[in-house]
């Protein structure tokens, strides 16, 4: 065990002071980064350049990502095939000294759902790899032996991994960089749980960024790719460098005047968990109740017995996540950084563990293994429950007692399920395999969506939270479409001003919460796209950027104009490709729906709000009709002629590169 | 319900407060700011009457902004700021 602090907590290239020997040159570099297709099978690497009319319609990041897999993949693949694809991509707006710019998307299809697979990393690994000289990478076949991408100035090499199989993604990261004798270095990596192809495995940077969700360190590991290793020193260069600057620093003020940012750099995400528990509004026991009761130690403020700073990703002036020292305890000493809100719920309030010491312990676990935090959260709470209920047993779970609040047994099974070992063995599919591989009654105590495990948010008060996670393109989510400003009660006239029609301010309130869902997942595909961080926009605070500041900022950072509208539709645009996907890949209307307690199960607990509430189905559905129909979908949320012809998709697949 | 800055500046994350009806939102306010200074002043948006966008002020767990909602006894008042997300 490392007894002192790691590497990879101090951040090169310091997050406040991203310009650290570049130079700044007039003319945007959005259009000379290239796309590379890499052949891991063949050995070969072609790099193109992006054309002008997919950064219009697509913009990059998560927009170009979707293009890309909606018109390369072949439909119904094995996702663990060599045939599916890899695709890395770097928002348009990276490197900006803003909003934390340095946000890459990750997609491919997802070993977990068998549809979009897709998460966004932040950190620092995105603008290496844009200095490095390219943008987007397209990454095919499997390597016949473990391997690396090298990705510096222009060039990318497939480098021998053999020494780094094995390896923890921390130690990885470390490797690769005393390999190459450069500090600077910046790598995505996989764990063990990516070389298991743990199906929930993700990739990491740094000490605490993760792309998350979907599988993604999967896919790598099915590839035989440990890692991708950026080291870039080509210009950073944007269209019109002085009032960036200064419309960005102007940005990073108004941002940091807020009280939602002030706490955030003060409590990270943890801030959250003060409100929803005390309304009732998060799960605890799998889904058996809606408030951690005793749950004091879970309060951010004790996070204050273990942080040594706070630190941020590139280009952010928050600074949201904490960096701590677990000083004692089996698993001491333990460096890490977080823990964010929804690790406290995974192995937190799911599972009924109320000490700060456990999520301290269980994060880095994760982290070391490299496994997604919700989905092994969201997992082992089901099992806690199944076990509750007598649907398994000691003799299944190889000994384990998987009792409600048993870290020992929680720290066993994230090891066992990063390994494939014991009963993690029949976790490490993912829901779907496991309903199968487990039977009797267990479907109906699995709170998954499209294959995917929920958060540790109870939506049953919430109905456009419900219809979220309900129609996320890539299974229970809270980032595709969450309107969380839905949780403030603003005045109605606020609302109508940022929506463009009528929404109840209650949040308990089925009223215009169809349109809230929808413009939400054109902001955050945008979001996606242009790369930067969602806290930074109207997720957390009605005051943080959105459309007008977004067409700003594109224009001074490449020189293109996109109206408010023109960006609106490219969300829904790429909104749209994602769904187009999906129906190919066999997902329809039922896929759309939550799981039955949300309607047959009424909130036990909580403030009078919460408490006593479920979603009424007649309600959910005519929710439904109006989402599918805000979209140009039909009632089988399948888009219409019009739609596509709207929104240019009528042609696709184009193959425009 | 205290939560966030306001939690750290009293030092307690709960405080009782007994209230003798007719009791509004406003009398717990004042009396808030006058014991715990600026931060809970600006809970109330001076210019509106209203209390602050800044601010996550609800009654059992519905947001409110005016500040003459009638307060029961046993009533939970939460105090907080604006941030979600999960
Ligand atoms: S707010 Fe947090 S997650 Fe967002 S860029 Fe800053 S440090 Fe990263």
């Amino acid at each position: 065990m490392q007894d002192t602090i790691p590497h990879l907590m101090a951040s090169p290239r310091s997050a406040k002071n991203p310009w650290l020997g570049k130079r700044v040159v007039d003319e945007s570099m959005v259009w000379t980064r290239k796309v590379a297709y890499i052949d891991l099978t063949q050995g070969t690497i072609i790099a193109k350049p992006i054309p002008k009319d997919l950064r219009r319609l697509y913009l990059g990041g998560r927009g170009i990502d979707m293009y890309l897999l909606y018109n390369h993949l072949e439909a119904r693949i094995n996702p663990l095939s060599p045939q599916n694809i890899l695709l890395i991509g770097v928002g348009m707006l990276c490197g900006i000294p803003a909003l934390g710019s340095g946000r890459c998307d990750i997609a491919a299809k997802s070993p977990l759902t068998g549809a979009v697979g897709d998460s966004n990393i932040g950190g620092f690994f995105a603008p290496e790899l844009r200095l490095a000289g390219f943008d987007h990478l397209v990454i095919t076949g499997k390597a016949e032996k473990p391997s690396y991408l090298w990705v510096n100035d222009g060039q990318i090499e497939i480098r021998d991994a053999t020494h780094l199989w094995e390896k923890d993604t921390f130690e990885t990261q470390d490797i690769i960089r005393d390999d190459a004798e450069d500090d600077e270095v910046k790598s995505l990596v996989i764990g063990i749980a990516g070389e298991k192809q743990v199906r929930f495995a993700n990739i990491r940077t740094g000490m605490k960024n993760a792309a998350g969700r979907t599988g993604m360190g999967c896919i790598m590991g099915a590839k035989n790719l440990k890692a991708i290793a950026a080291r870039g020193t080509l210009d950073i260069e944007f269209a019109h460098p002085d009032e960036l600057i200064e419309y960005s620093l102007e940005m990073n003020d108004k941002i940091l005047n807020t009280r939602w940012a002030k706490a955030q750099s003060r409590w990270g995400t943890l801030i959250i968990y003060s409100n929803t528990n005390t309304t009732g509004l998060i799960r605890t026991r799998n889904f058996q109740r809606n408030r951690l009761e005793n749950g004091e130690d879970l309060e951010p403020e004790s996070m204050d017995r273990y942080t040594i700073g706070m630190s941020g990703c590139y280009g952010c002036s928050v600074h949201c996540r904490h960096r701590y020292v677990l000083k004692e305890g089996p698993y001491a000493p333990i460096f890490g950084e977080g823990p964010e809100y929804t690790s406290l719920g995974a192995f937190g309030t799911m599972v009924d563990c109320k000490k700060m010491d456990t999520i301290l312990v269980a994060n880095h676990l994760v982290n070391k293994y490299g496994l997604d935090t919700l989905e092994t959260g969201g997992l082992i709470a089901w099992a806690m429950e199944l076990y509750e209920k007598g649907i398994i047993n000691k003799q299944d779970t190889a000994g384990l007692e998987l009792t409600w609040g048993n870290e020992d047994a929680l720290f066993k099974l994230i090891k066992q399920i990063a390994h494939r070992e014991g009963f993690g063995s029949t976790l490490a599919d993912g829901f779907k395999p496991a309903i199968t591989a487990i039977g009797k009654d267990s479907a109906s105590y699995a709170i998954q969506i499209k294959g995917m495990s929920n958060l540790h948010s109870d939506e049953r008060p919430t109905p456009s939270l419900a219809l979220n996670i309900a129609t996320s393109t890539r299974g229970a989510d809270h980032l595709r479409s969450r309107p969380a400003i839905d949780l403030y009660g603003l005045p109605e006239e606020l609302l109508e001003e940022i929506y463009g029609v009528p929404v109840s301010a209650d949040y308990t309130s089925y009223e215009g919460k169809a349109h809230m869902v929808a413009w939400q997942e054109r902001l955050y595909a945008v979001t996606d796209s242009i790369g930067i961080c969602k806290f930074q926009t109207v997720f957390c605070s009605v005051n943080a950027p959105k459309w007008d500041e977004f067409s700003k900022l594109i224009y001074l950072t490449t020189d293109l104009q996109l109206s408010e509208d023109q960006l609106m539709q490219v969300g829904e645009r790429i909104y749209t490709i994602e769904r187009l996907f999906n129906l190919r890949e066999g997902f329809s209307r039922k896929d759309d729906w939550l799981p039955d307690r949300y309607f047959d199960e009424a909130t036990p607990i909580g403030l009078p709000i919460a408490k006593g509430k479920k979603i009424n189905r007649e309600r959910f559905k005519k929710m439904l009709d109006e989402y599918y129909l805000l979209h140009g979908w039909d009632e089988n949320g399948v888009p219409k002629k019009e739609t596509l012809e709207k929104l240019n998709l009528d042609q696709e697949p184009s193959h425009q590169v | 319900m205290l939560h966030a800055n306001l939690r750290e500046i009293v030092g307690k994350r709960e405080i009782i407060e007994e209230v003798h009806s007719p009791a509004i939102l406003k009398h717990l306010l004042d009396k808030l700011a006058q014991m715990y200074g600026k931060d809970f002043k600006q809970i109330v948006d001076q210019r509106e009457g209203k209390t602050s966008l800044e601010f996550l002020v609800s009654i059992n767990g519905q947001v409110t902004r005016d500040v003459y909602t009638k307060l029961n006894n046993n009533d939970v008042v939460m105090l907080s700021i604006p941030v979600g997300g999960g």
